[in-house]
């Protein structure tokens, strides 16, 4: 390698030498570039950070410039040495921010995006990184995800951009769109996350990112001096979320016998006494005979008191179990460890990481463990070429629960509504345990159950498996060409860039049902082994031109780029198996096999204009234009653009002597996004579906239609704000409005079901999304010993569908509506109109007419449950008025630091059906809400809630809706810092130990309703989120 | 040095604007699916849409979004039209499945996409799609034309079915409803943007069905045999048209439809009936399925609903014989072991008697959840025809006929009954020939051919009773329902209301069915 030097002769000049050291650790910083102020002549330092120059005469200013290193200016003044120590460029690193295809300074940004540092998200406890999201950024709704260990959130920014197409924001993980398994990164490799929210700052992924963007960005070296790093905790989780109030044993017998007399007395109009006998004798068969009797000294036919219509008073229980006590693992084990080294020389930085974790789950047997590694080295090879790597590779293991819905296997169905009457454990005909030969407790599977036969929640858990492991590979590598420097002459700032990620993931899946109980008992157990394979792998080619004349600073792009995605599946399934061993080759029946493979790609050509005048007025414009596999090739390319601007009016002369100001900017952008994420691959074309062999012979039905004209979504992103820091950076304010657009809507175009088709994709229809977003934080203390910022982020969207198709103006769709002038998913159903105070049942205001408008005509009221069912009513949506999140941070003396963040959402309406089928169960056997207690009992109650009934007719009404507001208290960290001398003297730079609370508690409507399951306010009966207690350190050498 | 980066990042730039994939690049095409261009050239590759209809005719999880173990496809077809009359018991609601149709508690659930609604009209009218694609390549498809026969004629036949089984669910019976309201009729290919049909009425209807039937029946005479018991052959083609004629009381047409259907297969003895009815290979099968393993539903299956062992369906809900037609049978019928009277649940806990528990459908192999499907049998068409000629008056004709089936069922078994007469209710006894015909028909064809069907053609009504008459439980003795009456719509179900959402022909408040009983 050579060290080009300039050299100028002239007569008269000084020779000037000397050494440049880093601030950080005193090490010599080699390939400094120093340039004599106002000349040509530029030097660098050697290796020893030792430099030699020539200054002319009448030169008197040395400039000492290197990435990442404030800029040093020295005056000679004459000597002969002049030694140089240089700084970070701390401030400059924090405020840059990373954005599509390079990053940018902050205040340069026309466009809206959300930095979150890796301090804010090693605050939160988890295991996969999009549950670190909540709260942290304006303008993003996240679910709480499942507690399944390892398991992540749902993510939508700044609305509802879509129907049908996919609604989640594109992930870029270090600058390529990324494939992998997202619990795949260890959250502690990361450094950042960027939210790219308006069109300005996310077209440049136009093909994909009309739902917004995050980016993560990992963990890099930035120093050559050596750090090592350890980091590690430990907690114990429960689950975050109350359980459902559900009824005792007294009350379940209670409500099954009105249940049994009100079919007699009302649904079959038998008397009253005749019923209540009649109840009483049916309680055996209903509810499983005398075994399942609590109650040892009655029996079922004596255990309600006619006087009373209730169970007797002086009735014994003989025991109460619960089984959601039985299925669930209190204080569930975490910890989690990672080792970083990071370092090297002026040229090569690289860091390396280690990371393990385990975690359990806190329903029994469900865990999730990952071994995580990643390198990421980056090297300046010589003053043209630049290249680097990062490569990341992970193991996970999980073990889950693998039921869903109100399959009964489901336990968080089957234990939720199993009634107390039901013992977890086998019972003798006193009601004691009945012991196995050993001595122990045996599970009791129910045989005589009327519902869940056969059947123990505990049982499945143990007995069943769902094991998934994942082998995941990502790598991101990249080589430059080309310089910033000077001597490049017509050629400086000219860059060429390739850019090559893959990520890759191995998913192995083994499902087993036990041979002893369930639906694999008769086929002596059942065994599924699966594999699916997905690799996907973005290339691109960058020309970049980034140059500075005076007061005009320009930065082109051109480029192009490949995306190539491909998927593999391959299954097998066996039964009769041997006990223990989770293996195919035992088996000797194969019940099934399987494999498939899916393909999707998406080629692009993109650019950028980026300007900047005496960095107070930018300006930005984009244009990519995109090719996808999923549609038709005369309808497949799309093109996506976007224009910004930012003006600096801090910048202006007039504002010189507004003092409390530091920095006011106000931003507009507008822009068009693309969107092209149907369920399907291959969303244009018209199949057959080779899934019906019939026997021997092939055979396939058609599955879809053919559709040319199918093209690209699009949102249309209009973005204004205003960014303040006031009163010396006490106080930074952020204000943002949106107007979201999306046209060209991907949607299933509603066909008469007798053409055999509910309908094919097509672009139909628009929705708008606007809103505002708020973001305050304010330093109220600052002093040497005490710090306290607050921190408050405020978001509201409004979304309206503006028009369906022209045949069809609503879209029904099971309790929710897509109607023109009401938001996205709007509840419709029947509206209650109370309780018949004579008879109990549930009245509804019906009607048989509608307006144009759609609205009813003299509605009246009716008991009819048939009527109610085509008498449906508008009742809002799941939208939230006013949701974000409060925040604050204090600190003592500094080596005491304390956060608190809490999050809010205020406004929109739940349809929690947990909790209305515990309100009107479908099976004798199933328990019910407390609430229900509330039930007309005599004519003349007056109650909201009708009389008891199993399986009774109900229409789902606004009586059900719940408001979904909350508030949550997320998060809460407090953390001890050694002091710097004493640490010192342990020999170490850094120890800090913490505890956090993570997702402490939640406050809201009804106990139990998870009001941030999903986005549309429905809800499952699904693993219940964690809270997780936790104590750590951090430790660096 | 400089000039060598300068000409690399000339030519690489040059190479940026240049570069691109080649042309098919984002030409992309999925592995589980094929174009339907290729299927419909020639008989030989048709066969796989074909066979794919044949295939859904057992199989559960096309026809519905939810509750998939009580819809796949005929026996489900058959089993929830047997469970609405009053020979079928269904002990109590198990898990659910087919409860609701048994205590008719569906109609109201129209706009859910997991009823019986959607499922009916999605799988009935998703056939007739499929059919029409294989329809319209009559003309261009190439092929031995005994080979291009086998295919479209299926197809007509196929669509034929579809509509007759639509239009007796979703109208009143052929015979005094011939103006009512009907089923929307497409006759040409869906494509995207196909608009929906009005209702066409009844009439108009059955005059489709009937040009589609007797093409498809002319067009199996000229192919080639029946390569598989599930596909539909000239003998399977006159079955189904025997079906229709009977419903819509053109005797004459039954009797020839159903005297042509039996002539490739013959009565079943002891031996076929009494292993569980479980193979389609009998020499009286005429038309069903065959179960493998990897195709079995598992849990969504027939089988799984009827055999009462455990675990399953079939051992919570328990599928029993009304005893008053048990007791129609004499002590030697062969019939009888279809059926246990002394079942253990025949009787409750409480010491509730039932109906008699069913054995005569049993796994073939529960491990592996196999067993074959009887879609049609010789004896149906036996019984057809002599229904029909009994109709037609001719008596002697008919007790011949009812004197073949019975020699194999009943060694002591004698007719000696004449006339046409009915009662008002099923239950109203009048002694005459067809009424004997028609207990022997509920007995033989028990769970296999839905007795509501027969119910309503028959325009009779019925009355469910409990411990001391047929045996239902309490809970669905449906004494709030108009099941006496033959002009009730209580067995006429809702449209769902996924039609009205894509079909701008249809008008919710003057196209829908009544939601109550009508009368």
């Amino acid at each position: 390698m050579s060290v080009i030097m300039g050299f100028t002769a002239l007569s008269a000049q000084q020779r000037v030498t000397g050494t440049v050291t880093s601030s950080e650790d005193g090490a010599p910083i080699p390939y400094v570039t120093v340039v004599v102020a106002g000349t040509t002549i530029t030097s660098q330092t050697n290796l020893d950070g030792v430099y030699s120059i020539n200054v002319p005469a009448g030169s008197n200013t040395l400039r000492f410039t290197f990435v990442g290193m404030q800029t040093v200016v020295a005056d000679i003044n004459g000597r002969a040495v002049v030694d140089v120590i240089m700084y970070p460029d701390a401030i400059a690193l924090e405020d840059v921010v990373v954005i599509a295809y390079g990053t940018a300074k902050k205040e340069s940004l026309t466009g809206s995006a959300t930095v979150v540092d890796s301090q804010k998200l090693s605050r939160r406890v988890v295991s996969n990184v999009t549950k670190a999201l909540d709260g942290l950024s304006t303008g993003v709704i996240t679910t709480s995800g499942s507690g399944q260990p390892g398991s992540g959130s749902s993510v939508i920014i700044r609305g509802y951009g879509s129907i049908n197409a996919s609604q989640t924001p594109l992930y870029v993980v270090d600058g390529i769109p990324y494939n992998g398994s997202l619990n795949a990164i260890n959250p502690a490799d990361i450094e950042s996350m960027t939210v790219l929210k308006d069109a300005s700052s996310g077209a440049l992924y136009g093909a994909r990112g009309a739902n917004g963007v995050i980016m993560i960005t990992t963990k890099r070296a930035t120093s050559e001096k050596v750090s090592i790093t350890y980091n590690g905790s430990a907690g114990i989780s429960n689950r975050a979320l109350k359980r459902y109030d559900m009824v005792d044993q007294r009350d379940f017998v209670n409500m099954t016998y009105e249940s049994l007399r009100n079919t007699y007395a009302f649904d079959n109009g038998i008397p009253w006494e005749v019923a209540s006998q009649n109840a009483m004798n049916d309680l055996s068969t209903a509810l499983g005979g005398e075994l399942y009797n609590p109650y040892k000294n009655y029996t079922w036919a004596t255990i309600i008191d006619p006087a009373t219509g209730a169970v007797r008073a002086d009735a014994v229980s003989a025991y109460d179990e619960n089984w959601m006590d039985e299925i669930e693992q209190l204080n569930a084990f975490r910890h989690e460890h990672q080792l970083t080294v990071a370092g090297g020389s002026a040229r090569t930085k690289a860091l390396m990481s280690l990371g393990f974790l385990d975690e359990n789950g806190v329903l029994k047997t469900t865990s999730f463990q990952r071994f995580s590694g990643r390198a990421n080295v980056e090297s300046q090879v010589n003053d043209w070429v630049k290249a680097g790597l990062n490569l990341s590779a992970s193991m996970t293991k999980s073990n889950s629960s693998g039921y869903t819905g109100s399959a009964y296997a489901n336990v968080w169905y089957s234990a939720q509504f199993m009634a107390p009457i039901y013992p977890v454990w086998l019972k003798d005909e006193t009601g004691k345990n009945l012991l196995d030969e050993l001595g122990n407790k045996q599970l009791d599977y129910g045989v005589t159950r009327p519902n869940l036969h056969d059947f123990s929640s505990v049982g499945t858990l143990y007995d069943d498996k769902f094991i998934n492991t994942g082998d995941n590979v990502s790598a991101r590598t990249f080589l430059a060409i080309g310089s910033d420097q000077d001597k490049a002459g017509w050629l400086k700032g000219l860059k060429l860039t390739a850019n090559f990620g893959v990520d890759y993931v191995s998913s192995n899946n083994t499902t087993f049902y036990n041979m002893y109980h369930g639906n694999a008992a008769s086929s002596n157990g059942r065994l599924t082994k699966s594999n699916g394979r997905t690799l996907s792998f973005t290339f691109n080619q960058l020309l970049t031109w980034n140059r500075s004349f005076g007061n005009h600073t320009i930065d082109l792009l051109a480029g192009h780029e490949f995306y190539n995605y491909t998927y593999s599946y391959l299954m097998a399934q066996k039964t009769n198996l041997v006990d223990g061993i989770l293996e195919l080759r035992p088996g000797t029946t194969i019940a099934d096999a399987d494999s498939y493979s899916n393909a999707y790609k998406i080629e692009s050509y993109l650019s950028r204009l980026n300007y900047n005048f005496k960095d107070k007025y930018y300006f930005s414009a984009s244009f990519r234009t995109d090719g996808t596999s999923r549609f038709h090739k005369d309808s497949r390319w799309g093109n996506f653009w976007s224009v910004g601007a930012n003006w600096r009016i801090t910048q202006e002369n007039f504002m010189k002597n507004v003092t409390w100001i530091d920095n006011l900017a106000l931003k507009v952008s507008y822009g068009v996004q693309g969107n092209d994420d149907l369920g399907t691959l291959y969303a244009w074309q018209s199949f057959y579906d080779l899934g019906y062999p019939n026997a021997g012979f092939t055979g396939a039905m058609i599955s879809s239609l053919e559709n040319k004209d199918l093209k690209w979504e699009k949102n249309a992103n209009f973005n204004v704000g205003l960014d303040a820091r006031l009163f010396g950076g006490r106080l930074d304010l952020s204000f943002e409005y949106f107007n979201r657009l999306t046209s060209d809507m991907l949607l299933r175009y509603p066909m008469a079901l007798s053409t055999g088709f509910t309908g094919y994709d097509a672009n139909v229809g628009t929705m708008v999304n606007k809103g505002l977003e708020l973001t305050l934080s304010a330093q109220l203390v600052d002093t040497r010993n005490f710090g306290w910022r607050v921190t408050f982020m405020g978001s509201r969207v409004n979304n309206k569908v503006l028009s369906l198709t022209e045949d069809a103006p609503q879209i029904v769709s099971g309790n929710y509506v897509y109607k023109e002038g009401l938001p996205i998913r709007t509840f419709y159903m029947a509206k209650s109109a109370g309780v018949d105070p004579a008879n109990g049942a549930r009245l509804y205001w019906v009607y048989d007419e509608k307006d144009e408008d759609g609205n009813p005509i003299d509605p009246y009221i009716s008991s009819s449950y048939e009527k109610a069912a085509v008498s449906k009513w508008y009742f809002g949506s799941r939208i939230p008025d006013l949701y974000g999140s409060a925040s604050m941070e204090l600190t003592f003396f500094n080596s005491i630091d304390l956060s608190v963040m809490t999050t809010y959402s205020i406004g929109g309406q739940m349809y929690d059906a947990l909790y209305v089928g515990a309100m009107n169960p479908m099976y004798t056997g199933n328990t019910w809400s407390k609430n229900a207690l509330r039930r007309w009992q005599k004519p003349g109650d007056r109650t909201d809630v009708p009389r008891a009934g199993i399986n009774a007719k109900f229409q789902p009404s606004d009586a059900y809706l719940i408001d979904a507001s909350y508030f949550a208290i997320k998060n809460i960290t407090l953390g001890y810092t050694l002091p710097a001398s004493a640490a010192r003297k342990l020999g170490v730079s850094l120890l800090r130990i913490y505890v956090t609370l993570d997702n402490m508690s939640m406050f809201n409507y009804l106990n139990g309703m998870d009001p941030q399951y999903n986005f549309s306010g429905s809800t499952d009966y699904v693993y219940s989120p964690n809270k997780t207690y936790t104590i750590g350190l951090n430790l660096n050498f | 040095m400089k000039k060598i980066y300068s000409i690399l990042i000339i030519t690489l730039a040059v190479a940026v604007t240049t570069v691109s994939c080649s042309k098919d690049a984002l030409e992309t095409s999925p592995t589980t699916a094929v174009s339907g261009d290729g299927l419909f050239t020639n008989a030989t590759a048709a066969m796989v849409p074909l066979n794919g209809i044949y295939r859904s005719m057992y199989t559960a999880g096309w026809s519905t979004t939810g509750n998939t173990h009580q819809c796949f496809g005929i026996t489900a077809y058959n089993l929830m039209a047997d469970v609405m009359g009053e020979d079928h018991i269904m002990s109590g609601q198990g898990s659910g499945w087919f409860w609701y149709d048994c205590t008719y508690n569906v109609k109201q659930r129209y706009t859910s996409g997991a009823w019986r609604s959607y499922d009916l009209w999605s799988a009935y009218y998703k056939w007739v799609a499929n059919a029409n694609y294989i329809i319209a390549a009559e003309e261009t498809m190439e092929g031995l034309p005994s080979d291009v026969n086998y295919v479209i004629g299926a197809g007509y036949v196929i669509r034929a079915y579809s509509y007759f089984m639509l239009i007796q669910s979703f109208a009143r019976t052929y015979k005094g409803h011939e103006s009512d309201k009907g089923v929307p009729l497409y006759t040409e290919p869906s494509a995207a943007g196909t608009e929906g049909q009005p209702r066409s009425t009844v009439q108009q209807v059955y005059d489709q069905i009937v040009a589609d039937i007797e093409k498809g029946v002319a067009l199996l005479k000229d192919a080639k045999p029946q390569m598989h018991k599930s596909h539909i052959d000239y003998y399977v083609a006159q079955g189904i048209a025997a079906r229709i004629y009977l419903t819509m009381e053109n005797w004459s047409k039954a009797r020839d439809a159903a005297a042509e259907a039996r002539k490739n297969s013959s009565i079943g003895d002891k031996a076929d009936l009494t292993a569980g009815m479980n193979s389609r290979t009998p020499k009286n099968v005429m038309w069903g399925a065959e179960i493998i393993a990897d195709q079995s539903g598992i849990y969504a299956s027939f089988l799984m609903h009827m055999d009462c062992k455990s675990p399953g369906y079939g051992n919570t809900a328990f599928k029993q014989i009304n005893k008053q037609l048990y007791a129609k049978m004499g002590p030697n019928d062969v019939r009888t072991d279809w059926w246990d009277p002394t079942h253990p649940n025949n009787i409750t806990d409480k010491g509730v008697e039932l109906g008699y528990q069913q054995l005569k459908f049993r796994w073939l192999d529960k491990s592996l959840y196999t067993g074959d499907y009887i879609w049609m049998r010789n004896e149906e068409m036996l019984l057809t025809q002599a229904e029909a000629e009994c109709r037609l008056g001719n008596d002697q004709a008919a007790r011949d006929l009812l004197m073949q089936l019975m020699a194999k069922r009943d060694p002591d078994y004698t007719v000696n009954k004449s006339g046409t007469a009915l009662g008002a209710l099923t239950s109203d006894e009048t002694g005459s020939l067809l009424e004997e015909i028609l207990i022997q028909r509920r007995i033989e064809l028990w769970g296999e051919y839905g007795r509501i069907y027969d119910i309503r053609r028959l325009k009779q009504g019925f009355t469910r009773t409990g411990t001391d008459g047929m045996g239902w439980p309490t809970a669905a003795l449906i004494t709030g329902r108009n099941t006496q009456n033959p002009e009730s719509y209580a067995w006429v179900l809702t449209i769902p209301q996924a039609e009205f959402d894509g079909n701008k022909n249809l008008d919710q408040s003057v196209d829908q069915n009544p939601m109550d009983d009508g009368v």
